[in-house]
C-alpha cells in the first residue's frame, strides 16, 4: 500500500515519467503485424504472420512451365510495350489502368518466376506476396483471415485460398453474375412484391391519419 | 448436463415401454401378422422402433446407452424410409470451443452460393426448399432489415447498382430468446454456444419461431420432401438428420461439421470470402482478429440477445 502511494506521488510529482514508459512502448516494435511497409524482401510479410499453407498454382497453370518458349530460346526477351497478337492474345491487362506491363510482374529473365519491384524472384505458388506490395492492408488482411477464405476446416492446419483463386491478377474485379434462384413460398401461400401492395405502408398511413387529426381539431 | 438418476417419472416410463411392448407382442403373435399396428409415417420402420421412439426420453437426460440406443433407431429407421445408410452421430461440443461467425457485408455479392451450400448439407426437405439463410437486398445507406428484399430475383446479374446484400441466418445468441419461448425445452444453448433442437422432443407449437428476432426458425409444415439423392448421409442427432413433420429446424452452424473441426457449409460455399468462421475463445483464430480490428457490428442488438454471429465491413 505504501509502495503504491509512493509510486503515486512520484508520478504526482513527475508525470514526465509517465511519458517515457508510453513512449518507450511506442518505439518497441512488438511482435503484432507491421502493415503497410515495404520489405526489402517480400517474404519478410510471412515471417511474422500465423503459418499457413496454400494449394500449388503451377499445377493449373496451362502454358507453365512458361520457359518451354521464353527460356529456351524460341523466343526472345522483349520488355516493349506492345499489343500481343501471336499468343497470350486472351489476356486482357486492367489491371493498374495502363501503369503495368507484363514485366513488372513476370520475371523478364526467367519466366517460371513473378517478380518484386524490388526484383526478388517470387514463386507462381506464392502471389501473395508479390500482390501485398501494393495491396499490403490486404495482404494483413489475408495473413489474418479477415479477407480471403480459409478452407476446409477452423482447426488445424490453416489453408488458405490464393489470390488468383478468386481474382484474375490481369483483371482482378469481379464482374456481376447471375444469383441463385430465389426462395419460393411455402407451399399454399404466395409473395406479394412490395410494390404491387399499391406502396401503402402502416407508418404512413399513420403519419396521414395523425395529421389529418389533429387537423380536424383545430377551429 | 444429463441426469442418470432415474426420476419416478422415468420409472413409470420405463415400466410402460416394457408393458407395452409386451402386450404389442402378444397380440402380434395372436394376430400372426407381420406389422399389427402400421405407422402412417414410416411405413416399414418396425413397430417396436415406433414404440421405443414414442417413449424415447429428452437428449440431455438420455443416458449414454439410451442414446445410443437411439442412435441405432434412427440409423434403421432412414434406412427403410429411405433405403440409404445414414450415420447419426452426436459429437460432443469440444472442450474450450465457443463457434461465432463473421461475415463481410462489404464483400457479399448476394449470389446465394451459401444458401445453396447449406440446402445440399442440411438434409432440408426439397421442393420448394426449406432455407435457414434468407439474403436480404438492401437499399445502400438503410439498415432498416424490414425494407430488406429477400425475394430479388435470379434473371438479373447481382450486385445490382445501389444495394447491399445481407444474408441472415440463425445468430446463435448468448441470450437466446426462442430457448425461453420453448415450453419443454426441446431447445437449448449447448456448451460451444450453438443453438440445438431435439427434433424428437419438439412438439411443434412454433412459440420458438415467435420469439426469433433474426427470422431464423423454419417450420416443417408438411412431410418433408426429401428425395434420396439429395440425402446427406452424414449426420448428428442435433443436426442435418432427416427431420420429419410438425418439428421446427434452424441452422446449426452445421454441427456435425463443425465439431469435427471442418468449416460449416456455408463458409465452404461462398465463393467471395465474405464468411469468417472459428473459435471466440482462441485469441489467434480468424474471427477474433475481424472483431478486435475491424468495425463489426450486430443485428437488433438492442434486444439484448448477444448473438454470436457479427457483421463487419472493411
Amino acid at each position: 500500500m505504501k509502495g503504491r502511494l509512493f509510486l503515486l506521488m512520484l508520478l504526482m510529482l513527475f508525470p514526465s515519467l509517465l511519458w517515457a514508459l508510453e513512449s518507450s512502448e511506442i518505439r518497441n516494435d512488438g511482435d503484432g503485424v507491421v502493415a503497410a511497409k515495404q520489405y526489402d524482401d517480400p517474404k519478410e510479410a510471412v515471417a511474422r504472420v500465423p503459418a499457413f499453407v496454400t494449394d500449388l498454382r503451377t499445377d493449373k497453370l496451362v502454358y507453365y512451365p512458361c520457359e518451354n518458349c521464353h527460356t529456351k530460346g524460341l523466343i526472345a526477351p522483349n520488355e516493349k510495350v506492345r499489343e500481343l497478337t501471336d499468343m497470350h492474345a486472351e489476356i486482357q491487362l486492367q489491371h493498374g489502368g495502363g501503369r503495368f506491363w507484363c514485366t513488372t510482374c513476370h520475371d523478364l529473365t526467367d519466366r517460371n518466376y513473378l517478380v518484386s519491384l524490388k526484383k526478388q524472384r517470387i514463386s507462381l505458388n506464392d502471389p501473395y506476396l508479390l500482390c501485398g506490395q501494393c495491396h499490403s492492408a490486404r495482404q494483413k488482411d489475408y495473413f489474418m483471415g479477415a479477407h480471403g477464405r480459409r478452407k476446409a476446416n477452423w482447426k488445424g492446419e490453416k489453408r488458405l485460398t490464393n489470390c488468383t483463386e478468386c481474382h484474375n491478377p490481369h483483371a482482378p474485379k469481379t464482374p456481376p453474375r447471375i444469383p441463385r434462384t430465389k426462395p419460393v413460398a411455402r407451399m399454399g401461400l404466395s409473395i406479394v412484391p412490395t410494390e404491387e401492395l399499391g406502396g401503402e405502408k402502416v407508418w404512413e398511413k399513420y403519419e396521414e391519419a395523425k395529421t389529418s387529426h389533429s387537423e380536424s381539431k383545430k377551429p | 448436463m444429463k441426469f442418470f438418476r432415474q426420476s419416478p417419472d422415468q420409472k413409470r416410463r420405463a415400466a410402460l415401454k416394457t408393458l407395452g411392448l409386451g402386450a404389442a407382442v402378444g397380440a402380434g403373435a395372436l394376430a400372426s401378422s407381420a406389422n399389427p399396428l402400421p405407422s402412417i409415417e414410416v411405413p416399414s420402420a418396425s413397430f417396436e422402433d415406433n414404440w421405443h421412439e414414442f417413449f424415447q426420453q429428452h437428449y440431455q437426460r438420455m443416458s449414454p446407452e439410451e442414446i445410443t440406443e437411439a442412435l441405432a433407431r434412427l440409423e434403421r429407421k432412414y434406412k427403410a424410409k429411405y433405403d440409404v445408410d445414414v450415420h447419426v452421430g452426436n459429437a460432443p461440443p469440444l472442450e474450450g470451443v465457443v463457434f461465432g461467425y463473421a461475415l463481410n457485408v462489404s464483400k457479399c455479392q448476394g449470389y446465394r452460393e451459401c444458401v445453396k451450400g447449406c440446402t445440399t448439407e442440411n438434409n432440408q426437405t426439397k421442393d420448394p426448399d426449406l432455407e435457414y439463410i434468407r439474403v436480404l437486398e438492401m437499399e445502400k445507406g438503410s439498415m432498416n432489415l424490414e425494407h430488406g428484399d429477400p425475394y430479388y430475383g435470379e434473371e438479373e446479374p447481382v450486385p445490382k447498382p445501389g444495394k447491399f446484400y445481407l444474408p441472415i441466418q440463425c445468430h446463435h445468441c448468448e441470450n437466446p430468446p426462442c430457448v425461453k419461448a420453448c415450453p419443454v425445452k426441446a431447445t437449448w444453448k449447448e456448451p460451444d454456444g450453438i443453438v440445438v433442437v431435439d427434433y424428437n422432443w419438439c412438439i411443434g407449437c412454433r412459440m420458438c419461431a415467435n420469439a426469433c428476432p433474426y427470422w431464423a426458425r423454419k417450420f416443417n409444415w408438411h412431410e418433408p420432401k426429401l428425395p434420396v439423392e439429395a440425402i446427406n448421409p452424414q449426420t448428428h442427432y442435433l443436426g442435418n438428420r432427416p427431420r420429419f413433420r410438425g418439428v421446427m429446424e434452424k441452422c446449426t452452424f452445421c454441427i456435425q461439421r463443425t465439431r469435427e473441426g471442418k468449416m460449416p457449409a456455408c463458409q465452404e460455399a461462398c465463393p467471395t470470402g465474405a464468411r469468417v468462421f472459428g473459435n471466440l475463445l482462441d485469441p489467434h483464430s480468424e474471427i477474433r482478429f475481424v472483431l478486435e480490428n475491424k468495425n463489426v457490428f450486430r443485428l437488433k442488438e438492442e434486444l439484448n440477445t448477444e448473438p454470436k454471429f457479427w457483421y463487419y465491413s472493411d
